[in-house]
């Protein structure tokens, strides 16, 4: 899941470079409200409670 | 120079202090064998989007638009590194990483967030909606984008062996 994020984030960068503003920052937007989901995922399982 | 080319190189400047941090996490990474615990691996996410922002601003001109998205990864970033820091903040609980000059990792993270929505907000003070960007990218600039560019491309491969397609396991420490 994590690779995801990172992937979304290099899309977002291939799509500024070939000049996609409104789609790059519509998917770096997506991808920071999926890393607060992963976040809230951490902060709820009790499996990941420590770390 | 004008405030423009001063805006565009502090943008560069910012990416590449970034780039630089999350260089040293590689270095506490592969040097002291020290793998990336889930919120490590966020906080590195937070740290590439303010990094965006101000690629984005490179590539198509300063605008406040940006900015926000750098300001919202940063605070992003924040709220990661202090629930981190809030995790091991009672007495006894073991620090989670070998601390860099006193501090963990993750305190450092914090720190760093709180610089960046600092130094954001500095930036914005520079913008002009008078003034429009007609630059194009100098050398410098471009070895910026770069850097963020292959940084995130490393993040991703090591993610990768680390995670593969799934959740990343918690990492027990000290790491056996």
């Amino acid at each position: 899941m994590m690779v995801g994020l990172f992937f979304l984030f290099i899309a977002t960068q291939l799509l500024a470079f070939f000049g996609r503003r409104t789609y790059a920052i519509a998917l770096g937007m997506i991808t920071l409200f999926l890393c607060l989901g992963m976040l809230i995922h951490h902060a709820t399982s009790p499996l990941n409670i420590n770390l | 120079m004008t405030t423009i080319r001063l805006s565009r190189t502090l943008n560069a400047v910012l990416a590449l202090i970034l780039m630089g941090i999350l260089s040293s996490a590689y270095f506490q990474q592969y040097f002291k064998q020290e793998t990336p615990c889930p919120l490590c691996l966020l906080q590195r996410l937070g740290m590439i989007g303010v990094a965006i922002g101000a690629i984005l601003n490179l590539r198509f001109g300063i605008q406040p638009l940006h900015y926000g998205f750098s300001l919202l990864s940063a605070f992003f970033g924040g709220s990661v590194s202090v629930r981190q820091i809030l995790l091991h903040i009672c007495p006894g609980s073991p620090v989670f990483g070998y601390p860099v000059f006193g501090l963990s990792l993750y305190t450092w993270a914090f720190l760093t967030f709180c610089s960046s929505v600092i130094a954001v907000v500095l930036l914005l003070f520079l913008y002009s909606a008078n003034d429009k960007d007609k630059f194009k990218m100098n050398w410098f600039e471009r070895l910026a984008c770069i850097a963020v560019f292959a940084l995130t491309f490393l993040n991703f491969i090591t993610t990768f062996d680390e995670c593969a397609l799934g959740f990343c396991k918690d990492i027990p420490w000290p790491q056996k």
